[in-house]
């Protein structure tokens, strides 16, 4: 089981006694980033995503027994926090959020009505994202996560790389289709 | 704006967009809540985890016992019969028909005496009583029965006004007798 799972310090969950508070924290350090900003991806709220990372180090602990027959923990512990967050999308709005992502990434020192375009024209995009289909939409939500590689995607996805690789690639071109369709409505304006 | 510049501008913020949600900065203090909450849940004790994790179990046991219950309890068969001192057996000799209330037998249990303040006893209301007493023969019963046996005087001793006044009077105290042996009698 350690050298399935060893390299991230997991000797605490072979004793009888498990879950030593330094490993734990070990554990958390190490993962807690990635859980973050895959629950955030998904729920573009941080409380939210905050509560998705703790409840999939709970399961963690609470599911401590099979933890050795994974072979490859950091997707499997991916795959955790995503289909978390995906339950607890349907509870949240993502939509009531978009106006504070919106805000932060606008850029200071600009003309106001720059700015209100932009903040408009950033919602647009969260929108068509969201009219994605599933599969596409996924992967290109994780593929935009840095900490991931095609292959982690792949596992979490259960599908070939090659497969998410075309996902993404068509994620990208639907979403560039549906913004230029927008654009052409809106005169440019969006 | 050329196409290309406006295809340009459009994965630019598209990459924008996708970069905001995919590096989002984690929260400070996040790792101390959740490794807080982690043993706050360890401490949780064993047993409450147990029927957390086990409600299956905890509702099939709920469910057996109350099957128990009703077996045990449910399913006596009811009384046809009242008891003494109720109220329906009460009303069958007041219509003088007591001769008709069947005889039954004493209740298995009778309910315990309850103290009540320091010195006084009472016996709750439904505990048993004896069994009320037979009814006295109404005047136009007795007549019936003179009627049905011959060779009795009865029906010249009815026309006496004197004696006829002495039965009404007998009749009217034989009665007022069984209402207060009634009365008495636990009710």
């Amino acid at each position: 089981m350690t050298s399935a799972i060893g390299e991230f310090g997991l000797g605490w969950i072979e004793r009888e006694q498990a879950c030593d508070e330094p490993e734990i924290a070990v554990l958390v350090a190490t993962f807690s980033g990635l859980l973050y900003r895959l629950a955030y991806s998904v729920l573009r709220n941080r409380a939210e995503a905050e509560d998705v990372v703790q409840e999939t180090f709970l399961r963690v602990v609470e599911q401590r027994s099979r933890l050795s027959t994974i072979r490859e923990f950091r997707p499997w512990l991916a795959r955790i926090a995503w289909n978390l967050a995906l339950d607890r999308r349907r509870k949240v709005q993502p939509e009531q959020m978009d106006e504070v992502l919106a805000e932060g990434l606008l850029s200071y020192g600009r003309p106001a009505d720059v700015a209100l375009a932009d903040a408009a024209y950033v919602r647009c995009v969260l929108e068509a994202l969201d009219r994605l289909p599933k599969a596409e939409r996924e992967a290109l939500l994780l593929a935009a996560i840095e900490d991931l590689t095609t292959a982690e995607i792949a596992v979490m996805l259960k599908r070939s790389e090659s497969s998410v690789r075309s996902l993404i690639f068509r994620a990208r071109t639907h979403l560039h289709e549906r913004l230029e369709r927008l654009e052409q409505r809106t005169g440019g304006t969006a | 704006m050329t196409d290309r510049e406006m295809e340009e501008g459009r994965e630019e913020r598209v990459d924008a967009v996708l970069r905001s949600l995919g590096q989002a900065q984690v929260p400070e203090g996040m790792e101390a809540r959740i490794l807080s909450r982690l043993k706050e849940r360890r401490e949780v004790p064993e047993r409450s985890a147990w029927l957390r994790s086990r409600p299956v179990w905890a509702l099939a046991g709920a469910g057996l016992a109350a099957v128990l219950l009703l077996a045990l309890y449910g399913l006596r068969p009811s009384r046809t019969v009242p008891a003494h001192g109720s109220i329906a057996a009460v009303a069958a000799v007041a219509v003088g028909s007591s001769r008709a209330v069947p005889r039954v037998a004493p209740p298995a249990r009778v309910a315990p005496v309850r103290r009540v303040g320091k010195h006084r006893r009472v016996r709750p209301a439904e505990s048993a009583s004896f069994p009320a007493p037979e009814a006295p023969l109404t005047q136009q019963e007795r007549l019936l029965l003179a009627i049905a046996h011959i060779n009795q005087p009865a029906v010249l001793d009815a026309l006496d006004p004197t004696r006829r006044a002495a039965v009404e009077a007998q009749d009217d105290h034989d009665f007022k007798a069984y209402v207060a042996s009634v009365h008495h009698g636990g009710l």
